[in-house]
């Protein structure tokens, strides 16, 4: 059962909102251009890791590229968003750093095939701290309807939700791995559900559309 | 203790944590969207008092000056218009006949006038006989004047007849300025007036034949538009324009209005 959901039910949760997201792509700023790709490189990554899985083979480079991947549009997400020159710096400085830490992990500490926890702790740390700090520069923003139709409260809700849920997961895996089976499989299975937090950014790209409408 | 489940708590803890400051983020920004429709509301809600209160503090204006031309200057004509036909003598010039023939037509003339402007001014006409004779008064008018005609159909004698006086004067003031702005621009030959009304409104139509507006006059709202918009607006009511230039000028006016 548990494999079920790891392997089928998770994917679905990154299926939905990429239907959502290629609905008048053309009309969307930058930004949300963004957050639709991510939403394809996820869903291929997802893609790839299952049918690896079944197959036998050792996933973890994909883990690896799509880690980079997630991380490099998300920043450039952010990016869009900033409206400083300064903070622009900042994200391309990061979303470099990033980059190099992947590299220097990838020949020390985690080689390809094994799992990536040091930038995927990185990765969670950084990303929270983007969507925290964007929702606290909109918090005295005032708004012409409720927040629950702002597509960026949305989009910022689901990475911190994800993120913070799956951080203890990322920093630990190892440690889990080498100890109590099922406890790992619980931990990988509340990953999966917290997966559907990518329903947030669905949401969200939706209300950018009838918005725009 | 098992170190994995007490993983696992972290990873629920930290669920938890996030998911009860997103709820208090969104609370938040809900609050604050809240009071920001409030204070829209009362900005709404004040501007539209000052708009009733200025166009009765006109109104109210207005009737002092109307009554104080009728009673004061078109009394005092009248006596002196009494006081040169008392003075005529008997036997004359020409010259003598001339100048009191035209003393007196002036007179008259300008006694005329007075007690035009005195009844524009307060329309005694509406208050007596209603909005349906008023509007009639003024056809009456462009008619004797024979620049213009203009039609009235009253499709909703009931609810005419009904009009709160505020209303009904608010409706009178704007077809009065909708016409002096026929007269003034559009080079018109016929208005129409249309009274409907349907579940929730009255409906006022106005509509010329004239030269029309192009749309970038309306936009920028003119003296006479800004004054009809407000005196429609202080009743409650909404003002609709469709007019372009060489196909005539037309104007929606509906106001709430329940039978």
């Amino acid at each position: 059962m548990i494999g079920f959901i790891l392997s089928y039910v998770s994917p679905l949760f990154v299926l939905f909102p990429l239907i959502v997201g290629f609905r008048n792509y053309r009309n969307y700023a930058n930004s949300e251009k963004i957050i639709v790709w991510f939403l394809i490189t996820s869903a291929i990554a997802s893609i790839i890791c299952v049918s690896l899985a079944k197959n036998g083979t050792n996933n973890m480079p994909a883990f690896h590229v799509g880690t980079v991947l997630e991380f490099l549009l998300f920043c450039f997400f952010y990016r869009e968003l900033s409206l400083r020159k300064d903070q622009k710096l900042i994200y391309l400085i990061i979303a470099i750093a990033f980059v190099l830490l992947e590299i220097i992990s990838l020949i020390f500490w985690q080689p390809i095939k094994t799992y990536n926890s040091i930038t995927r702790t990185t990765e969670s740390l950084l990303l929270i701290s983007f969507a925290v700090s964007n929702l606290f520069q909109n918090l005295g923003v005032r708004r012409a309807g409720a927040s629950n139709h702002s597509p960026l409260i949305w989009i910022n809700s689901g990475v911190i939700l994800y993120f913070s849920g799956a951080l203890f997961l990322f920093v630990f895996s190892d440690f889990l791995a080498k100890g109590d089976h099922d406890y790992y499989m619980i931990a990988w299975l509340i990953h999966a559900i917290l997966v559907a937090a990518f329903l947030y950014c669905a949401i969200g790209i939706y209300l950018i559309k009838t918005k725009r409408k | 203790m098992n170190v994995g489940i007490v993983i696992v708590a972290a990873m629920l803890f930290a669920l938890a944590i996030a998911s009860v400051l997103i709820m208090l983020y969104f609370r938040y920004q809900n609050k604050l969207s809240n009071e920001q429709l409030l204070q829209q509301e009362q900005e709404l809600a004040y501007q539209k008092q000052l708009i009733q209160v200025t166009v009765q503090s006109q109104e109210e204006e207005r009737k002092r000056i109307g009554q104080e031309l009728h009673d004061n200057v078109g009394t005092a004509l009248s006596r002196l218009k009494l006081v040169m036909e008392s003075s005529k003598t008997v036997s004359k010039s020409e010259e003598q006949y001339s100048r009191e023939l035209t003393s007196n037509q002036i007179i008259e003339s300008v006694i005329k006038d007075v007690r035009s402007i005195s009844h524009q001014l307060s329309p005694t006409i509406l208050n007596l006989l209603g909005l349906e004779e008023a509007i009639l008064e003024i056809a009456d008018q462009l008619f004797v004047s024979g620049t213009l005609k203009l039609k009235l159909d009253n499709r909703a004698k009931e609810a005419v007849s009904n009009l709160d006086k505020q209303i009904a004067l608010a409706l009178y003031r704007t077809i009065q300025e909708l016409v002096a702005n026929t007269i003034k621009h559009a080079k018109a030959q016929n208005i129409g007036v249309l009274f409907e009304v349907d579940e929730s409104s009255f409906n006022l139509t106005y509509s010329d034949d004239g030269i029309g507006l192009p749309k970038t006059s309306v936009e920028a709202n003119g003296m006479g538009l800004k004054n009809i918009a407000g005196r429609i607006i202080s009743v409650n009511g909404s003002v609709k324009i469709d007019t372009e230039v060489s196909s005539g000028f037309c104007i929606h006016i509906k106001i709430p209005y329940y039978a």
